[in-house]
């Protein structure tokens, strides 16, 4: 069982800012949940403080029922994907998938047999076999993406955290990744907390969302439930409101030709 | 005590017998060279071991030593087994006669000091390093064995400027030469200008115009200089033959190779440039990550402090540091030694390379601050979530990603060291040991051209070393930014 | 298609925390003490030029007990009480062997700080070892709630230790660039032209006094200062131009002329010594300030243009545009808009060229020989030179001399550094 839990989770920084108050939350096993909110709410520093690149100032976070709160990012068995890919620049695809394989320690290690196995295998399921020896300079956005995801998901991480991975692609080439970042999240079916500020993106990816605003969590339920029953202003506006407009829209446009 | 008393008698018993020498005549010629004054003065009687002769010079007439310098000194002793280098190997030229007129080379001890034997009546020295144009005195100081001093009488000289009014230099060739490179990047750029024109490049109406005086002064005072030093490699200028030299082939080319200890200078200045530089990215790299901390208190402080040696003058931190390494200077009081580094020839070269490293690490930490800034910090998160320690991230991230600044900024790094000239001629001069027809133990070849120039005057072979100096930089370039594009294709 | 669907990291238990703890005091240990192996070795040297035989021993001794010291840390795991013990005795020896040997020696400053690098790692390992979580770690008694807490003080033990560190590396090369300065300011204030001897025990300002009052140090400045301006004027008259057209125009020959920029960058200043002189030689220019003008400007130039370029290149075009629109000619343009905008980096380049010529000194030495036109550089070597020692005045007069550059450097230290990144080294 990997589920995650938040309990009673603060983060304070040392200027005084309250980015996260008290947060309560718990992930089951397998769960895709988004954390929705705008900008600044803390939703991005929330997945940082889970992947370990953030001090948790009060309260605990656990992974599978261990205490993580100072384990380094490493010792977690999380993956994770940025905003901005974060990927190696001097290293080919193939070395950016592997290089974290590659400098295992101890029992962990894999062959070299086992690693070439691993990265014909993340390759092929993200149709990067082609572009193994290019660097990241020689690829596309979507390409980068692809990679970003491989290295997180090589080495079958226990959670996988993403950080709005799909912000900095075109409307076409995000709508096709966020159909296959489904896809792969049901076919190796690990626990996956994903930020975003999209509602849409949020709407059709989540088992579960968490809306968050100013630090504080406001609603999490399952992504139609919340939109039906939602349980404040906040949410009324950030995530009803939007919705609606852009149904009202899309009839505007569309259902106005069909009369 | 019985040994005290055995000395004091013979002191006694000497004494009746014993004459001091005085100087006895004493001339000096201006006319000999430049920045340089012969110096002939003889004794009335033969001068005794251990008789020495000091030259002394000022400004204005020599009374008493006080108000003079010393220039050098000649001694009276035992010359056998020391070596008797012939006329023109040593700068300063010294020859001896033991009252006829039979002039001998002196003999030279192992400090470079000149050694005549006993009973040496005239002395004639060539005295270099005068200043010239400007009237000086001479004064011979005769110290004899018993410690008790004879000024002579004052003389005055002076270094007359004397190649520059022996050897007219013809002004017109040169005139005639930058004119003619001036008025054809004049019609250069005016032909430009007027096709620009004809094609209708309306934005350029000026730019001719405005680059102009840039492009001649540098077709003047450079490329027309480069040209012009390859030309005199090939002829036979020197301080007799300038204005008439001719060509002569590759025969400086010659000379050149085949000077003793090439190879030596050579290498070291190739282990100067290469421990320098190695020394300067490697404690650059290392105090610029040491700075490179946003919650670092008194950053600012330290980084201005680490600045000090690139702000202060090069010569005047050069000049300080030689101080220090002076035997009476403050580093051996540091470390309780007695240390004489700089009369020592393996002692030096270290001396000089530690001051070089000195003065360039703070350029070194700045560029590679820069660099280190410039590395995208979430590469850096990426590596945390994948378990990458400390070490690993420097060796794998850090240093493959520094290296597109590091390869130009190590080249830059070597080409300035390997032409260094300040370090080398305020520490040492190339010294301690100078081997006479050929470079010191700590010249680097871009001081022993200053010297085969200045100091020999023989244009012409300085001329032919600075092509092959050039000639090594660019093959040295060459093949290393050839090398690390390989590697970067291989990974 | 997918051979497993479970994480690796699923085969560890719940107790990740005892799994991954390893107090920082050993990981900084770890790192803290190869150096301390370096600086042994580096006070073994001292001692072997002192020739004490005595101190070279005890030093040897040392870099054994410490290389042990290594080992055992490197050993040292969960459960290896043994070990922690025996870190423990070898550092005691160490602290013993550090002590004997301070006081068997000279004990000058030097020797204070050849005890502090043995003995103070040696009693922050006896100290940082025999700590209660340590205690628990080494032995194998830990619990997962002593494990969370230790991995708890990791952190911020972990940046403590990093800052300590970080600032030991910096005082000690602070003090590496701040002896010679110190020592030059003592020189400066001693009477006599003594170089050892106590820091300042006897202060005069005797060689201040001397070399403010002695007619050639005013002659050396008042040469440097004409040759330093003269070189900024011309060189700043020939690079403006420059910069602007190849920043703001394209015109046939752009290229080239730019490359012949670069080019000249990359020449070594020695192949142009000798032919330069010549020249200068031949043109009358020897000995006088017009000479090294027209040299210096010409050999900052390509720099220069290089830098203004850059800057010029960050003014944006279009309020050019604009005031082209508004009828200005191109001379005005140059003048009214883009000029003023860049006049600090004018001033940055200025300095620039102004420092380069004030701290000349090959050229200087080479042109001019007679000492009425000796710049300061040639003049303040002179002092120092087979004809003089004057220590104390070249103390005096460096001191003078450097402070306004280095105060100037220190001000505009950072447009300095990145005119120069701007110009040089991206090219």
């Amino acid at each position: 069982m990997v589920n995650v839990s938040f309990r009673k989770v603060t983060k304070q920084y040392e200027n005084g800012f309250t980015a996260v108050n008290e947060l309560n939350l718990e992930i089951k096993d397998g769960e895709f949940l988004v954390l929705l909110g705008p900008s600044g709410c803390g939703k991005s520093t929330t997945l940082r403080m889970l992947a370990g690149l953030e001090d948790i100032s009060e309260g605990e976070i656990s992974i599978g029922g261990a205490k993580v709160n100072d384990l380094p990012p490493g010792a977690r068995g999380i993956g994770m994907v940025f905003q901005s890919y974060a990927l190696y620049p001097h290293m080919s695809v193939e070395d950016n998938l592997s290089f974290g394989l590659k400098m295992m320690k101890g029992e962990e290690r894999k062959s070299d047999d086992e690693v070439s196995k691993l990265i014909s295998e993340t390759a092929t399921m993200l149709g990067l076999s082609e572009e193994l020896q290019k660097k990241p300079k020689q690829l596309s956005g979507g390409q980068r993406q692809r990679v970003a995801l491989g290295r997180a998901l090589i080495k079958r991480p226990r959670v996988l955290l993403m950080d709005e991975p799909l912000s900095n692609l075109d409307a076409e080439l995000r709508q096709q990744m966020r159909v296959e970042i489904r896809r792969l999240h049901d076919e190796l079916g690990m626990t996956t907390v994903y930020v975003t500020h999209d509602q849409i993106e949020a709407m059709t990816l989540a088992d579960r969302i968490a809306v968050l605003n100013e630090g504080e969590l406001q609603q999490h339920g399952p992504p139609m439930e919340v939109y039906r029953n939602p349980t404040n202003q906040f949410i009324e506006g950030f995530l009803c409101a939007h919705l609606n407009e852009i149904v009202d829209t899309a009839n505007a446009l569309f259902g106005g030709e069909e009369e | 005590m019985k040994r005290g008393l055995i000395v004091i008698l013979s002191f006694i018993l000497l004494l009746p017998i014993y004459h001091a020498s005085e100087i006895s005549t004493l001339e000096a010629d201006g006319d000999i060279g430049y920045r340089q004054v012969g110096l002939i003065w003889s004794t009335d009687s033969p001068t005794e071991e251990g008789t020495i002769f000091e030259i002394w010079i000022s400004n204005e007439t020599i009374i008493e030593t006080a108000n003079a310098t010393k220039h050098s000194q000649v001694m009276v002793g035992n010359v056998s087994g020391i070596s008797q280098p012939v006329m023109g190997e040593w700068y300063d030229d010294c020859q001896y006669n033991f009252g006829d007129t039979e002039w001998i080379p002196v003999h030279r001890d192992l400090d470079g000091t000149a050694v005549v034997p006993p009973g040496t009546i005239g002395v004639n020295c060539t005295l270099t390093g005068i200043p010239s144009g400007t009237e000086i005195h001479l004064a011979v100081l005769l110290v004899n064995p018993s410690n008790e001093s004879i000024l002579s009488p004052s003389i005055s000289s002076s270094s007359t400027s004397s190649d520059e009014e022996i050897i007219v230099i013809e002004t017109s060739p040169y005139i005639f030469a930058i004119g003619s490179i001036a008025l054809s990047i004049m019609i250069l750029l005016f032909m430009l200008r007027w096709m620009d024109y004809r094609e209708g490049r309306t934005t350029s109406r000026f730019a001719h115009i405005y680059i102009a005086p840039a492009i001649l002064a540098l077709s003047v005072l450079t490329f027309y200089p480069v040209l012009y030093g390859i030309w005199l490699s090939f002829t036979n200028a020197d301080q007799s033959h300038l204005g008439d030299q001719s060509f002569i082939g590759i025969e400086n080319f010659i000379t050149v190779i085949s000077t003793s200890g090439f190879f030596r200078v050579t290498g070291f200045t190739l282990l100067w440039s290469v421990v320098n530089v190695a020394a300067h990215i490697g404690f650059g790299l290392l105090l610029a990550m040491a700075l490179n901390s946003d919650d670092l208190r008194g950053r600012s402080a330290y980084r201005t402090a680490l600045l000090l040696p690139w702000a202060i003058p090069s010569y005047i931190s050069v000049l300080v540091w030689r101080g220090l390494y002076e035997p009476a200077g403050a580093l051996n009081d540091f470390l309780g030694t007695d240390l004489n580094l700089l009369a020592d020839p393996n002692g030096a070269r270290i001396v000089v390379i530690l001051v070089n490293i000195w003065l360039g690490i703070p350029f070194m930490m700045m560029s590679i601050s820069g660099a280190l800034q410039a590395l995208p910090k979430d590469m850096y998160e990426a590596a945390e979530v994948d378990g990458i320690n400390k070490f690993s991230r420097f060796f794998y991230l850090t240093l493959p990603n520094l290296k597109s600044a590091l390869v130009p900024l190590s080249l830059l790094g070597f080409i300035w060291t390997f032409n260094m000239f300040n370090v080398i001629y305020l520490m040492t001069d190339g010294g301690p040991n100078l081997d006479f027809d050929g470079p010191g133990s700590t010249d680097i070849l871009i001081t022993y051209v200053y010297d085969v120039a200045f100091r020999d005057g023989s244009y012409g072979v300085a001329a032919a070393w600075s092509v092959v100096i050039f000639l090594m930089l660019v093959v040295f370039s060459w093949t290393y930014m050839k090398k690390t594009n390989a590697t970067e294709a291989v990974t | 298609m997918i051979s497993s669907k479970k994480s690796f990291s699923s085969v560890l238990h719940d107790d990740l925390a005892s799994r991954w703890y390893i107090p920082a005091e050993v990981e900084s240990l770890r790192s803290l003490y190869p150096i301390v192996v370096i600086i042994n070795f580096v006070s073994l040297v001292i001692f072997i030029l002192r020739d004490d035989p005595d101190l070279i021993f005890s030093s040897t001794m040392q870099i054994v007990v410490s290389l042990v010291i290594v080992l055992l840390l490197s050993k040292l795991n969960q459960g290896q009480r043994f070990i922690r013990d025996g870190v423990i005795a070898i550092s005691g020896l160490s602290l013993l062997l550090s002590v004997l040997q301070f006081l068997s020696g000279p004990q000058i400053i030097i020797d204070y700080w050849i005890m502090g690098w043995s003995s103070i790692p040696a009693l922050f390992v006896i100290y940082s070892v025999s700590k209660p979580i340590v205690t628990l770690w080494a032995s194998g008694n830990q619990t997962t709630r002593s494990a969370e807490l230790g991995l708890y003080r990791n952190r911020s033990v972990t940046r403590f230790h990093g800052k300590i560190f970080r600032h030991i590396a910096l005082l000690h090369a602070v003090a590496f660039v701040i002896l010679p300065i110190l020592w030059i300011l003592d020189v400066a204030l001693s009477p006599g032209n003594s170089l050892g001897g106590g820091f300042f025990d006897s202060v005069t300002m005797e060689h201040f006094n001397q070399i403010l009052s002695s007619e050639s140090f005013w002659i050396w400045t008042r040469n440097s200062v004409i040759v330093s301006i003269g070189t900024t004027i011309l060189g700043l008259a020939l690079a403006i131009p420059a910069g602007y057209a190849f920043s703001r125009f394209k015109f046939r020959g752009r290229d080239y002329a730019m490359f012949s920029f670069l080019l000249v960058q990359m020449f070594p200043g020695v192949i142009i010594l000798v032919p330069y002189f010549l020249v200068m030689k031949a043109l009358g220019l020897l000995n006088t300030s017009v000479g090294l003008i027209l040299a210096y400007s010409v050999t900052a130039l390509p720099l220069c243009v290089w830098m203004l370029k850059g800057f010029f290149d960050t003014v944006p075009k279009e309020l050019e545009e604009a005031a082209l629109v508004d009828g200005c000619n191109q001379n005005q343009v140059f003048w009214r808009i883009i000029l003023p905008l860049s006049l600090p980096a004018v001033a940055v380049t200025a300095l620039f060229s102004f420092l380069a010529a004030w701290n000349e000194f090959l050229l200087a030495l080479t042109f001019n020989t007679s000492e009425e036109m000796y710049t300061l550089p040639v003049g303040l070597a002179s002092l120092i030179s087979s004809t003089g020692q004057a220590w104390g005045d070249f103390a005096a007069a460096s001191l003078l001399v450097s402070l306004p550059v280095v105060v100037l450097f220190v001000i505009f230290q950072r447009f300095l550094i990145e005119g120069l990144s701007a110009g040089g080294v991206k090219g």
